[in-house]
């Protein structure tokens, strides 16, 4: 693993243009940045992130069926009792995920270890999953880079073979996200219906505050016909948080992600995973904040994470030292976990994040990250990766 | 509601095996009929002497109390006077219109019309001197026309025909005990939106 600097395509924001690439720039900071990319060997994507990412997998469905299975762990997870019967209906049905995003420790040198898992709305999807391509094509056609070189990146084909699985249970699809003009939220949904349609599904888009319920308890659309399967881009600890929760039971809507996903974007699960297998190569120790056990933690350095955070907000870095680093946000209300601080590895000041992409429960691309400090925030830039051996 | 149906010594299902019907089965107490009384206002009540003058107070009270909640609704005044009568609407104050569509406010665009309440059901539970009165709100249908079926009788907000005219009544339990927030007035926009979403609206989702 290295990071190469190199010259940006002259046309790239044409580029980003074409291809409907709104937010590669927010708020006047860049976000794709191809001002250097990353260099992994073969061996080190398939012995290493992607070996982590199956095996990781593996594990969080088995913490599924544990945390089902023990009332004191939905507590722990601030799991709202009255939907607990549906989440785990949603398990137990096999209602078929879609995809998710975990986040590792790595730096080229022994196993990738889990930062976090995001399983619910995991963003960053169609710059790695198309935009990165489009980068390694241009670079190759021009001679930039060998014509052997590769990239880790079969999102969008399986993307769409996973909407085409999902076709004959749900045919027609909407699919939402909170409305307020966020582009990075808007252009996600986008590229998600557009493989959606790619996978023989109908679809429709409309914004979450506009989803009805009529008198049946029954989701609905503008045109008040019935939502028969969503796609959401929003969070489910804040859906199960509003009003419309109540009608989350009854409803026969089919979701994507399912239920069952939100035990696994907690990230309570760090906690969860490490009492079930401790010392695993690709975990890092971890507790829930409140259990005594985090003790363990609290001399050496560690981080302190909300259970619903999102964007790094709210975490807390402590080094050995006893000196901390706070991001501050608006979670943490339900409580938190303390990780074992692993910090990235910096390349000359950037601090990068492997985001190693599953979808239909397999792993099948990645996107780096990475940011000026050791906490990777929604000002991270993304920059692309290629496999040169 | 359990506590009411303590003194049933019936079967809850009958099945006639030889007439070919499907079985005969009770939904629960709330199809049981029970007597009550139907009167357009407190001193009709009175008047007819089968409640005492507390009780029949107490429930045109209560009655004018849910009258907002259970009124059918109306977009325009034209469609309220066609079912209801002529000069028989009012507009729902504006405040009550947002709150019973889950926040939205469709009323906004010029109200939501509902016809005056035209009369009261009044009832108790038989063999219970000592329970509770319990009342709703009636209104009244417009004569008449051709073929629209029976006019100028009363109806509860949520489109239950009682009487056809003032007095003693027989309703299902179901109608007599239905509480205010159970009932789903005619004409209610019956989508209520804007349930999701309110925690996101000053962030981005990305995570």
């Amino acid at each position: 693993m290295r990071r190469v600097r190199c010259e940006e395509r002259h046309d790239w924001r044409a580029r980003a243009a074409e291809v409907g690439f709104e937010f590669h720039t927010t708020g006047g900071q860049r976000y794709w940045d191809e001002s250097a990319y990353y260099s992994f060997t073969l061996e080190e994507i398939e012995q290493n992130i992607e070996a982590a990412t199956e095996e990781v997998a593996g594990l969080c469905y088995e913490a599924v069926e544990h945390v089902l299975a023990h009332e004191r762990l939905l507590d722990r997870l601030a799991i709202p009792p009255p939907l607990r019967d549906w989440i785990a209906a949603s398990w137990t049905g096999r209602q078929r995920d879609l995809y998710g995003r975990m986040d590792f420790r790595y730096d080229g040198h022994g196993p990738p270890q889990l930062y976090e898992f995001n399983a619910d709305t995991p963003t960053g999807l169609f710059e790695a999953a198309v935009f990165q391509w489009l980068w390694l094509e241009d670079m190759r056609a021009a001679g930039r880079l060998p014509a052997h070189a590769d990239q880790f990146n079969t999102i969008q084909e399986r993307l769409i073979d996973a909407f085409a699985a999902l076709a004959p249970e749900m045919p027609r699809l909407h699919l939402a996200c909170v409305g307020g003009g966020h582009a990075e939220d808007r252009g996600t949904v986008a590229y998600l219906e557009d493989c959606a349609h790619q996978g023989g599904i109908v679809t429709g888009f409309l914004f979450m505050e506009e989803i009805g319920v009529d008198a049946a308890g029954q989701f609905c659309d503008l045109d008040d016909a019935p939502i028969e399967a969503l796609f959401k881009l929003y969070p489910w600890e804040w859906m199960l948080r509003e009003p419309f929760a109540v009608h989350l039971p009854g409803a026969r809507t089919r979701f994507i992600e399912p239920p069952w996903k939100m035990l696994i974007s907690n990230k309570g699960l760090l906690a969860v995973l490490w009492e079930m297998f401790p010392g695993h190569p690709n975990l890092l120790e971890a507790y829930f904040a409140d259990d005594p056990a985090a003790k363990r933690l609290a001399g050496g350095g560690h981080a302190r994470k909300p259970l619903f955070g999102r964007e790094g907000a709210n975490i807390r870095l402590v080094a050995e030292g006893g000196q901390s680093i706070d991001e501050p946000g608006p979670y943490g209300a339900e409580g938190h976990v303390v990780q074992a601080l692993a910090t990235p590895p910096s390349f000359d000041g950037n601090w990068p994040v492997i985001g190693s992409w599953l979808v239909g429960g397999e792993p099948c691309g990645m996107g780096v990250r990475e940011d000026d400090g050791p906490i990777t925030r929604n000002s991270a830039r993304f920059v692309p990766h290629a496999i040169i051996d | 509601m359990l506590l009411w149906c303590a003194h049933m010594k019936r079967s809850l299902i009958v099945r006639l095996a030889l007439m070919g019907t499907a079985a005969l089965t009770l939904s629960g107490c709330n199809d049981e009929p029970v007597p009550g009384g139907a009167f357009q206002n407190a001193e009709q009540c009175r008047t007819d002497g089968r409640y005492s003058a507390a009780a029949c107070d107490d429930a045109f009270g209560n009655a004018q109390a849910r009258h907002m909640a259970e009124a059918p609704r109306y977009q325009k005044r034209e469609d309220c006077e066609a079912a209801h009568g002529a000069a028989a609407c009012e507009v729902l104050p504006a405040h009550l219109a947002a709150s019973a569509e889950g926040g939205t406010t469709t009323a906004a665009t010029g109200g939501i019309f509902i016809p005056y309440m035209a009369g009261f059901l009044i009832g108790q539970m038989a063999g219970r001197s000592d329970a509770a009165i319990l009342s709703r709100p009636l209104y009244g249908s417009a004569p008449a026309t051709r073929g629209a079926g029976p006019g100028g009788g009363l109806h509860t907000g949520d489109g239950t025909r009682i009487a056809g005219a003032p007095g003693a009544v027989s309703v299902s339990r179901g109608v007599l005990t239905a509480s205010p927030d159970k009932v789903t007035p005619v004409g209610r926009p019956v989508v209520q939106r804007g349930g999701f979403g309110s925690s996101g609206r000053a962030a981005s989702v990305a995570s």
